[in-house]
């Protein structure tokens, strides 16, 4: 039987135990430096809008790839509809052109992993981030099975740990798929497009935000001389620690717990949120 | 042998610590009073408000804090590892960095390590390694001392449960976490004790009993807002009344009747970036250590002249004092990095890039 599914690949940057950065081109797309991997993209998204995440803008062009020419510059923020995709690129409407552009700077509001703003967009993250507690730590891992008993076992230490089962994540694989970006991913598909690095020193889906102003969905993140993590604000308690969720390490596993937030975590916020 | 050694290399390692630290020993801070008194006492006011606290905020003294502090003194140090007089550190660039997770005063001079990487915890005694408990897992968090020596050892996220080692070393039993009163094991914020039981703490507000004193579990499991002190006397809380202008609100009631005793707003007048730990002495006074620090005004919003704040509050929680040492050195997680013992000693436990200090500061 066939399904109605239609899939579109979205080719990322997978950065298995992460470390490594994502270069921009000259004309504000991004090169692949590392393995790849394919990243499935919900099938939903087609005719769906999306906003443009890269800071610069983002090129129109007139087919898939650097090599076709540009038709016009989107700016920052500004919203698509997706019409289709091909190997990265998505074929996309705007302003009454339509063009294709690099895929991994678009957001799909799709499922609340978009730009969909506002506390909807929020309590789906968190609703996510519920969904992962009790699976297993996986060093380059991000994808669990809500409800799924199977949740897989971390052993020694990592980097050199070893993992069984399935399901898990690493802490930047578990907010990435938490907030849905570079864009909307099922859980249960495996990716890992962003490290402590990333999140620490870019800022293509997210901003840096104050600690004043920090509210449920966001996250904190440290990157700094080999050591790094990231874990999502829920709450805070009257100490000013910090309620959670976080792909703790291979003895913890994804844990909703208190804990201090050091001033060496900076507070990020994804666009939308 | 190695004991030995560990003692010959005791002096490099502080050298080394005391460089990865951001700033020298404790210094003297001066008397200060609230810029606004006025602002002070409505935070207050609001917090205790918003608690469905009937108290009102007496008025916020001026509270000239007295100058005070000395420098502090390195009693225990080691580098990373497995090795006797080391500790275990977790460090890589995906998961949460993690060195000993607590340090906690005891009867007779006591310091006890949470060394959970290694699975053990490590006693002291002057400043010297005196024995090391072995543990079952690598996910402790949190300990407390018993007055009879028992060792009480929280592991709030993967065992949730705590278990209770005899002063002889031994497992004598592990009281679950799950149960009335503790929905999650991860909003847990502390292991405690007194006379009258064993408590684990929720969200820093209240403790739930979870055994009596000889460390068998209490079916009723019930609770009292405020954390024990160290005499028995009082439940203390403590919370932020409005962080960007550093004020803090400490309260206690008698641990008989329950009913409130004093509260103290304190002005720190520097942004909070957190309170780190509420504390006691055996005479009965109290100590709060709070993270301050100023953030910049613009991305990447950094936290800049950061230390650490120790306050001292004596009878009816008269400000006694308030001590400024340096902030922890490194983003590795500690859930219990300050410690008071009986005679009011404050110590710090500091996880530098190049090994573990905890450092004693005397009140003057």
């Amino acid at each position: 039987m066939r399904t109605h599914t239609t899939k579109v690949w979205l080719l990322s940057l997978f950065l298995a135990g992460c470390g490594s950065g994502q270069a921009t081109n000259e004309d504000g797309e991004t090169d692949s430096q590392d393995t790849t991997a394919d990243v499935q993209f919900d099938s939903a998204v087609i005719g769906k809008p999306a906003k443009v995440t890269a800071s610069d803008g983002l090129h129109l062009r007139t087919g898939p790839g650097t090599g076709y020419a540009i038709i016009l510059t989107m700016p920052h923020g500004a919203t698509v509809s997706v019409v289709g995709g091909s190997g990265g690129w998505y074929k996309v409407s705007y302003s009454g052109h339509t063009g294709w552009c690099d895929g991994i700077y678009l957001t799909p509001e799709v499922g609340g992993g978009g730009s969909s703003g506002g506390s909807t967009a929020v309590s789906q993250a968190i609703a996510r981030a519920q969904s992962g507690v009790g699976f297993s730590y996986h060093w380059g891992g991000g994808c669990w099975n809500p409800g799924s008993s199977a949740h897989g076992a971390c052993y020694g230490s990592c980097p050199s740990c070893s993992h069984s089962g399935t399901w898990g994540a690493d802490c930047s694989g578990y907010v990435a798929k938490i907030w849905q970006v570079p864009g909307a991913s099922a859980l249960t598909s495996c990716s890992h497009p962003y490290s402590t690095y990333n999140f620490y020193n870019q800022h293509t889906h997210w901003s840096d935000i104050s600690r004043s102003s920090v509210k449920k969905g966001d996250a904190y993140v440290h990157n700094s001389g080999g050591s790094g993590h990231i874990f999502l604000y829920d709450s805070g308690d009257r100490w000013g620690w910090v309620k959670a969720y976080e792909a703790k390490g291979c003895s913890y596993g994804i844990q909703h717990d208190t804990r201090m937030a050091y001033s060496y975590y900076k507070p990020i916020r994804r666009y939308g949120y | 042998m190695r004991r030995a050694f560990v003692v010959g290399g005791a002096a490099i390692f502080v050298a080394l610590i005391l460089m990865t630290l951001r700033s020298g020993g404790a210094h003297v801070v001066a008397a200060t009073t609230p810029s606004s008194t006025s602002s002070s006492t409505a935070s207050s006011s609001a917090a205790a408000s918003a608690h469905g606290d009937k108290w009102k905020a007496p008025p916020a003294r001026a509270a000239a804090l007295p100058a005070a502090g000395s420098p502090g003194k390195v009693i225990i140090s080691g580098g990373y590892g497995s090795a006797d007089g080391q500790f275990g550190r977790r460090r890589d660039p995906e998961s949460n960095p993690e060195g000993p997770m607590a340090v906690a005063a005891g009867p007779n001079g006591q310091l006890a390590v949470v060394d959970q990487v290694n699975r053990r915890i490590l006693r002291y005694k002057d400043g010297k390694l005196v024995g090391s408990v072995a543990i079952g897992g690598d996910t402790v968090q949190d300990i407390a001392f018993a007055r009879d020596g028992k060792m009480l050892v929280l592991d709030r996220l993967v065992d949730g449960n705590v278990q209770i080692y005899g002063a002889d070393g031994k497992l004598a039993n592990e009281v679950s976490l799950a149960g009335k009163g503790v929905s999650e094991g991860g909003g847990v914020t502390g292991v405690f004790s007194d006379d009258d039981g064993i408590y684990v703490e929720r969200d820093h507000e209240s403790v739930v009993r979870i055994a009596d004193a000889s460390g068998a579990s209490d079916p009723n499991r019930p609770e009292m807002v405020g954390r024990p002190s160290r005499d028995g006397r009082l439940l203390l809380a403590a919370e932020i009344a409005d962080a960007a202008n550093g004020d803090v609100l400490v309260s206690a009631s008698d641990r008989t009747s329950g009913q409130p005793a004093w509260k103290q707003p304190i002005h720190l007048g520097i942004p909070i970036v957190h309170i780190i730990t509420l504390d006691s002495d055996a005479a009965g006074q109290v100590y709060l250590a709070v993270d301050v620090g100023h953030e910049t005004a613009s991305a990447p919003f950094t936290i800049y002249d950061e230390h650490i704040l120790v306050a001292r509050l004596g009878s009816g929680g008269a400000p006694r004092g308030m001590l400024s040492i340096p902030p922890l050195p490194t983003a590795d997680e500690s859930f219990r990095p300050i410690t008071v013992d009986d005679d009011g000693s404050v110590y710090v436990m500091a996880a530098g890039d190049n090994g573990l200090a905890v450092t004693r500061y005397v009140f003057p």
